[in-house]
């Protein structure tokens, strides 16, 4: 019988338990607004406070610099244009790196035709960011640099310390998105030194529609929605308590539970990386070797098609995304492994595994046995199976994002 | 409306800038409170309204308006502590 194995979770995760029962009241009996005066909204506005300590905690913040979003890339938008026009006045330069999810490139794109200059910052082969890059493009008219603090498709850890005491030199801000570290690793935001930080709940076992951006006290941030006193007039919107509250209680859970959910999903991870290497002839880790998120494994396939792969694990089972979760959608080659070097034709064999807290040794077993079969079933169907050849088509697919 | 050709010095300084109506107001009831009494607080802000709504917001709550500041493009309000 089929397992089911679900490694794409950074596409979404699985709610725990504990954060649905927890959410649940707050959809039935203590439905208020956090903004009525009696007392059904004033347990969801304690409820709302609660869950904005637990979030300040794990990333070591304090909860006035905790405003609550709709999620990730509600954070990212907020982040990059709020922080861009509030600090106009000191300049009109923005830099964000051409491995950036496009909740923050398409809003950088927008401040270019707002009239901000954007300079994109190129990485290495690794997809780590260049440092001499970034040194040689900041200048004193820079406000802002975006740097994710990983990278979703391909697992590198970013040099976000290093990233914060060059933009110091010109008193820029830095911003530092991270959606996909916060799951697995450790987060200090004093120690990092960021101003400003994007969270989603639901990679990290949290429901889906709430996120979070840290802004570090006393930086200015003009708001994307406007509406009423919600969040400080920061953030416009009547709270979504439930979402919030789930949000609290999964930031909970994590900063209990990552100190021993790391090493296991290590160890799994290298289990996973090693025996795919020598199971299958081809095979190409992307992203960092080392310096990379523990719970994840990318690579690159030669000679078969991403989603082909993909559908043909589903079928057994396998839950995994080709390159990031929205490019798989959009069928386009990911700017992120061609920003790395890839060539278009490679690309479209990319696929990556993000491990859970919940990942067994077991479901790394079955996909070790599984997907040699399939990748060499779809080999075989392959035009390519004799080799590469009449590339140029592949080339017209690739993105034209950077 | 009293404006000052240079700002003045405060006890608390609270900014809200880029946040609009009705942020300033509830801002000036939560920070009045964490000034003593004859001590002075600095609103900075660019929201316009408040060049009616901070002097009218004095008279209201019985607190001195001291007068604003106009800082480019924020404007700096100056409120003393009365009760």
């Amino acid at each position: 019988m089929n397992r089911t194995v679900y490694l794409d979770n950074f596409a979404t995760t699985k709610p725990a338990e504990e954060v649905l029962e927890g959410m649940l009241p707050y959809f039935r009996e203590i439905f208020g607004n956090a903004l009525s005066p009696y007392d059904l909204g004033q347990r969801a506005r304690e409820a709302v406070e609660e869950a904005r300590v637990e979030v300040a905690e794990l990333i070591k913040a304090k909860p006035q610099e905790i405003i609550f979003t709709s999620g990730g890339t509600e954070s990212n938008n907020m982040a990059i244009v709020g922080l861009a026009k509030a600090n106009k006045k000191k300049g009109n330069h923005v830099i964000v790196s051409t491995v950036e999810h496009h909740s923050i490139t398409n809003p950088a794109r927008h401040l270019e035709r707002e009239g901000f200059e954007v300079t994109f910052l190129p990485v290495d082969r690794y997809g780590v960011i260049d440092l001499n890059f970034l040194e040689r493009a900041l200048r004193e008219d820079t406000v802002l640099v975006s740097v994710q603090l990983a990278n979703p498709e391909v697992g590198t850890i970013q040099p976000v310390k290093e990233v914060v005491r060059l933009a110091k030199r010109v008193g820029a801000l830095v911003h530092t998105d991270a959606v996909a570290a916060i799951p697995q690793m450790k987060v200090d935001v004093d120690d990092l030194g960021v101003d400003a930080l994007s969270l989603s709940a639901h990679l990290f076992y949290g429901p889906k529609g709430a996120g979070a951006l840290y802004i570090r006290k006393g930086v200015r941030v003009q708001p994307i929605i406007y509406g009423g006193i919600q969040e400080g007039g920061r953030r416009g919107g009547t709270e979504n308590v439930p979402a919030i509250v789930g949000m609290g209680i999964a930031a909970r859970l994590l900063r209990q539970n990552l100190p021993t959910m790391v090493p296991k999903m290590q160890a799994l991870r290298d289990r996973l990386i090693k025996g795919l290497l020598e199971r299958i002839p081809n095979l190409h880790l992307t992203g960092h070797p080392e310096k990379r998120l523990p719970g994840h494994a990318s690579f690159i396939v030669e000679f078969v098609e991403g989603e082909a792969m993909l559908l043909m694990l589903a079928f057994k089972g396998i839950y995994t995304s080709s390159g990031s979760t929205c490019t798989s959608k959009a069928l386009k080659a990911s700017p992120v492994l061609s920003s790395m070097g890839y060539p278009a034709h490679l690309i479209q064999g990319s696929i990556l595994f993000v491990l859970s807290k919940d990942t067994q040794e077991e479901d790394i077993d079955y996909v070790l046995n599984t997907m040699p079969e399939v990748v060499e079933r779809l080999r075989e169907l392959s035009p390519f199976k004799e080799g590469w050849k009449d590339m140029e088509k592949w080339e017209k697919a690739t993105c034209p994002h950077h | 409306m009293n404006i000052l050709d240079r700002p003045l010095n405060a006890d608390l300084s609270v900014d809200v800038v880029y946040l609009m109506c009705p942020v300033h107001l509830l801002e000036l009831n939560e920070s009045i409170k964490k000034i003593e009494v004859g001590q002075v607080l600095e609103l900075i802000t660019d929201y316009d309204r408040a060049l009616e709504d901070v002097p009218r917001w004095c008279e209201v709550f019985g607190q001195e308006f001291l007068g604003v500041y106009e800082d480019g493009e924020t404007y700096r309000f100056y409120i003393r502590r009365k009760k």
